[in-house]
């Protein structure tokens, strides 16, 4: 008997006969259907391990699940994914499925810093999220979030561009990111106050940081360098 | 003042400190213990470390037990005080020993300081104690820490530890309302304990609310957490099935994150089972005639002002027969009954309240 498609993707290790006779006994069809189960089956407490001996996320053995950090959180209005109480919890029980299924939250942290002030414990909630989804990356178990692209972006153009950004190579990124859209119409509003107040010059060639071959491998050292913790 | 004599019910923390403060005082003291040795509870089980200080039971107990051995005390061992008969300024005490043998005793007070038992935990039948392979009570616990052996079935150490509290505590299916007070430490402490000898060891903690109270906050639960890295997870497991390899699987529910359910196997699951008043302090009460309260201790006159004092006059309580206690709780009781009772047998004081006339709610199950 064919097995309905929407039972398919929750069945393992099936096995289907066209024509089998074993014993002078006919077993064709289906057989060792089993459910996938959907519980809960373990935790891993290597990632409360590996999280808590970095320097970032050092404090998370500190919290007690209080939810201070959570209810006064600038993000958690906009997105009501985003706790880090929730964040802190998974990580600490090692319920990585859990925090996969909110990679499109955890990033989302502006470092308003309020939840760090406010823990009744000291954790440094902000450092901490940040390191959980460091981790996450770090293990290649979500995508780059749309806020580390930025960076890289934003890093690349300055480093292209001695030491300052240009606006023009940021915004055709951040275009090609799929972070801004921009019509013609748009580039036309703002050629004309360009174009008057002259700023068109600093836009086509942007100004340089003074002694940048100097400042430059400084900058590519310092970026090399990972801190451990003692 | 010659002559007074007191009788202390139960060698426990509480009946040794009382005993020892009596002598102190110069009373003489006739002691009856239903065990052959002196301790009560902690020393019956084999208690490993003491909370909050995290040092060894005996430390504390033997002490008060040498000093009660050396301090001339009446002794009867394994005996039980069968019957208690009002004798105005007095009582006269039968004593029965393990043979059956009554002796006769009189006495002007009378210190009942029999104390607590386990709760059993077959009594909560869904979770399999005695019959699942590698389920213990924090009560087996505590043996296998103080002699250093504790292994699963297998022989060799756990490597995944599941603690449920509050086994027989807060808990309507099995009639006590109240909770045991001392289990989330004892089971924090037991957890750190886990880690320090098997340290590679993943050590869950399922709880409702976690009361580490008063000063062993930090000194327990944040330690706990931030030292051994001890996992809390919100949710009374409802029940066990036995797993493959002498595994115990628990069923349960993490009340933070309610995604999914929980089917999650452990090497070793610990029961934190309550404190209830037992079999051998209830026989106490009947003998002396005390009245129970609402969750079956022993009801003291007055349990704000006078909470070492019974009911009935003469007679007072130490311990937990009054309600789950710590070991150094008792044994500030055991002085302070000590001191009630040494008043009572030298100038007659005697406080009266009329709170326990007053009617009291009865818990509704």
């Amino acid at each position: 008997m064919p097995i309905p498609n929407l039972e398919k993707p929750i069945i393992k290790g099936l096995i289907q006969k066209d024509k089998v006779i074993v014993d002078g006994v006919e077993l064709d069809g289906t057989w060792n259907a089993f459910m996938i189960e959907r519980t809960q089956t373990g935790y891993d407490q290597s990632v409360w391990d590996e999280i808590a001996n970095t320097v970032e996320g050092a404090t998370i053995s500190l919290c007690w699940q209080c939810g201070t950090c959570t209810s006064g959180c600038t993000m958690r209005e906009y997105d009501p994914n985003y706790s880090p109480r929730r964040f802190i919890d998974l990580a600490r029980k090692g319920d990585k499925q859990s925090l996969i299924e909110l990679q499109d939250s955890i990033w989302r942290c502006v470092s308003c810093q309020k939840c760090t002030h406010r823990c009744p414990k000291g954790v440094l909630v902000e450092e901490v999220v940040h390191s959980i989804h460091n981790y996450l990356l770090k293990h290649g178990l979500v995508k780059t979030d749309p806020g580390t692209v930025f960076d890289e972006l934003f890093l690349e153009t300055v480093m292209k561009n001695g030491g300052r950004i240009s606006e023009l190579l940021l915004g055709g990124a951040s275009a090609k990111a799929g972070f801004v859209t921009m019509s013609l119409r748009d580039l036309l509003i703002m050629m004309g106050p360009l174009l008057k107040s002259g700023l068109i010059k600093d836009l086509m060639k942007p100004s340089r940081v003074k002694e940048w071959d100097r400042i430059k491998p400084v900058l590519e050292e310092a970026m090399k360098e990972e801190v451990t913790p003692e | 003042m010659a002559g007074e004599r007191v009788l202390v019910i139960g060698s426990g923390p509480a009946g040794l400190s009382a005993t020892k403060e009596l002598r102190n005082l110069g009373v003489d003291v006739v002691l009856v213990e239903r065990e052959s040795y002196l301790g009560g509870t902690p020393k019956k089980l084999k208690y490993s470390l003491l909370f909050p200080e995290l040092r060894p039971a005996s430390e504390v107990l033997d002490p008060l037990i040498k000093g009660v051995e050396s301090s001339g005390v009446k002794t009867y061992m394994e005996s039980i005080v069968e019957g208690v008969k009002d004798e105005g300024k007095g009582f006269t005490v039968s004593i029965k020993d393990k043979s059956g043998k009554i002796t006769n005793e009189k006495v002007n007070a009378i210190i009942a300081a029999s104390g607590f038992e386990h709760f059993d935990s077959r009594r909560k039948y869904e979770y399999g104690y005695g019959i699942i392979p590698n389920i213990y009570q924090i009560s087996d616990i505590e043996r296998m820490l103080s002699e250093n052996k504790l292994v699963t079935t297998k022989g060799v150490p756990p490597k995944r530890v599941a603690i449920l509290l509050c086994v027989g505590s807060r808990d309507a299916t099995v009639g006590n309302t109240y909770c045991s007070r001392v289990c989330c430490a004892v089971s924090t402490k037991q957890a750190m304990e886990i880690k320090e000898r098997v340290p590679d060891a993943v050590v869950h903690i399922y709880y409702m609310d976690i009361r580490t109270y008063g000063l062993m906050e930090d000194k327990l639960y944040w330690k706990s957490q931030l030292e051994y890295r001890v996992g809390y997870i919100r949710g009374r497991i409802s029940e066990f099935m036995r797993g493959p390899n002498d595994t115990v699987i628990i069923k349960g529910e993490d009340t933070m994150n309610l995604n999914r359910a929980l089917v999650v196997p452990y090497d070793m699951v610990i029961l934190a089972n309550g404190m209830e008043l037992g079999l051998g302090s209830k026989q106490v009460a009947k003998a002396l005639g005390l009245e129970l309260e609402e969750h079956g201790f022993v009801k003291p006159i007055d349990p704000d002002r006078l909470p070492v004092q019974s009911t009935k006059k003469g007679i007072f309580l130490a311990g937990a027969i009054t309600g789950p206690k710590t070991i150094s709780d008792s044994i500030t009781e055991g002085y302070a009954a000590a001191m009630k009772a040494y008043e009572y047998v030298t100038k007659g004081v005697w406080d009266e309240s009329d709170f326990a006339k007053k009617r009291v709610e009865v818990a509704h199950h």
